[in-house]
């Protein structure tokens, strides 16, 4: 996390690392929600979404 | 003094007829917001000046013996991310005070103002719109005009209160997961969030490029119309507004929604509301004739990449302020803002993956019904500072989750009217109508009906919220018995 705070050039005060760490870590936990669902081939994002 | 209409189409009237100048109107709103907007805290900056030389042109112009256009003398007010001519654009964000101030309006507030509309003021807002609560470090928050104890929603809760508190009869938010639909229901006023890709976000702030919508709130749903039908239009300047002509829907709007084939969203929708929010949602379905329950696939999946494609774009969006003002970012949303740079690609993209495909799974689901009917939030208005939200024993952390079945709505992109109704308690709560892509008109026409029959209406502050009211489902006419038919198809169905 830090490495990747440093290449991104973010330099934050340690209590604001401690709670970003965290934040990443529950946005891990609802990504898996949508990387659990298994899509068919062929399902690509759109350029420009249309409804 | 002269007694003045409250609602768009009557102020417009009233200005059109004569009964009224655009001057009284104005300066009436003018001497309202500093008495009742300190309660509420909904204004970022009134713009008296630009209103008074607006209700002039609209005086001068009817002085002359020119034909108004049609929202001539309504004022109206528009969420502090929207570019207003000489203001800097907040976008809630303290640190854009120090940006040099638009030099053009944004395109839907020219569009108003070409169609006579009286600007009076900018809104308060979540910190560039990453929020549900108006909670906003830097500009106050937004208390509910109902008990202001209570949040007003968010991210475009200046924009609801506004309306509710009886200040402006209409007011323009933006909804990337639920914003203007959240406020709505927190205020008990009516919102429509458009299809993705319908209005054009030209000089607005965004969040999302991908996820982010415009649109109008209001206190009935032909006033909504009536915006709605001056803010379509395509719009070259933003890749994402579709090239669509107008689809105008006031003339259609009366005409009910005989022969629709209404659904009552399931599994997900229930699972993550209240019994008060479930209750609203079957009540409204059952006024509206619903013709059966609808189970979408997949939907916590959808809303899941809907979370990941805001965070990533959101956090992208705001790197290099992140870089140089970390500390002046609000608190509440900073740290979600610099965790959302962090985002994998391979998130970002499966996400992107997942909006392809339940889209068309959505678009499978219109094949059988032609309005779907869902709670907008899962419970009324939530208390200021509240950090947990319970549901059926369940705990989940507050401000994520308000917007938890508004997300995958506006992940598909769909229409969406939410219409009010009385929530338990003594409070409003919202039920959105949801429609095929570009069927803002069914939407809206159901809205109407539901407003006729008694079952929703706008709750102004210090209005009573007697579930009563709401609860006695509209007379069906026979037609309505009959078999469902598809639904007539829309004015332009050409594909962009």
């Amino acid at each position: 996390m830090e490495a990747t705070l440093r290449a991104l050039d973010l330099s934050l005060p340690p209590d604001a690392v401690a709670r970003v760490k965290s934040t990443f870590a529950r946005n891990a936990e609802i990504a898996r929600k949508a990387a659990s669902l298994d899509l068919p081939d062929g399902v690509e994002p759109a350029a420009v979404f249309r409804p | 003094m002269k007694t003045l209409p409250e609602d768009v189409a009557g102020i417009a009237a009233v200005v059109r007829s004569g009964e009224a100048t655009a001057k009284e109107v104005v300066e009436a709103v003018l001497a309202r917001i500093p008495r009742r907007d300190p309660e509420v805290n909904a204004f970022t900056a009134v713009t008296a000046d630009r209103a008074r030389a607006e209700a002039a042109a609209i005086d001068a112009a009817r002085s002359n013996g020119q034909r108004l256009p049609p929202l001539a003398g309504v004022p109206y007010a528009v969420k502090n991310l929207y570019d207003v001519a000489g203001l800097p654009t907040l976008a809630g964000s303290k640190i854009n005070e120090d940006r040099p101030p638009a030099e053009n309006d944004a395109a839907l507030v020219s569009r108003l103002q070409a169609a006579g509309a009286v600007l009076v003021g900018t809104l308060n807002m979540d910190a560039y719109a990453y929020g549900f609560t108006t909670e906003n470090t830097a500009y106050g928050v937004t208390h509910n005009p109902h008990d202001p104890s209570r949040s007003a929603g968010g991210s475009s809760g200046g924009s609801g209160a506004a309306v509710a508190a009886g200040l402006v009869p209409l007011t323009l938010g933006s909804d990337t997961n639920g914003s203007i639909r959240v406020p709505a229901s927190f205020c008990g006023i009516f919102g429509l969030k458009p299809t993705f890709g319908r209005l054009p976000r030209t000089g607005a702030a965004l969040l999302s490029a991908s996820l982010d919508h415009l649109g109008p709130l209001a206190t009935t749903t032909a006033d909504l119309a009536a915006a709605y039908d001056v803010l379509q239009g395509p719009d070259p300047r933003d890749p994402a507004c579709a090239p669509r002509p107008a689809e105008p829907i006031q003339s259609s709007l009366a005409d009910g929604i005989d022969g629709l084939r209404v659904g009552r969203l399931t599994g997900y929708f229930d699972r993550f509301a209240t019994a008060g929010a479930r209750k609203a949602a079957v009540r409204v379905a059952e006024a509206l004739g619903s013709a059966g329950d609808v189970e979408l696939p997949e939907v916590e999946a959808a809303r899941a990449a809907a979370f990941v494609i805001t965070a990533a774009e959101g956090g992208a969006l705001h790197l290099e302020t992140l870089r140089r003002r970390y500390a002046d970012f609000e608190p509440l949303s900073r740290d979600r803002f610099v965790a959302g740079a962090l985002t994998p690609s391979a998130w970002y993209l499966q996400a992107q993956r997942i909006r392809a495909w339940f889209r068309d799974r959505v678009r499978e689901a219109f094949e059988d019904y032609d309005l779907l009917v869902a709670p907008a939030t899962p419970c009324p208005a939530t208390p200021l500072g509240a950090e947990w939200l319970e549901i059926d024993g369940g705990r989940l952390p507050l401000r994520p989750s308000i917007g938890l079945l508004t997300q995958p709505i506006s992940f598909a992109g769909l229409p969406v009217v939410c219409v009010p109704v009385a929530g338990p308690g003594s409070l409003p709560i919202g039920v959105q109508l949801i429609a095929a892509p570009w069927r803002e008109d069914v939407c809206l026409r159901a809205s109407s009906v539901l407003e006729r029959a008694g079952v929703a209406r706008a709750f102004l502050a210090g209005d009573e919220v007697s579930p009563a009211a709401g609860d006695a489902p509209p007379p069906r006419s026979p037609a309505s018995r009959r078999p469902p038919r598809r639904t007539p198809p829309a004015r332009t169905r050409r594909t962009p």
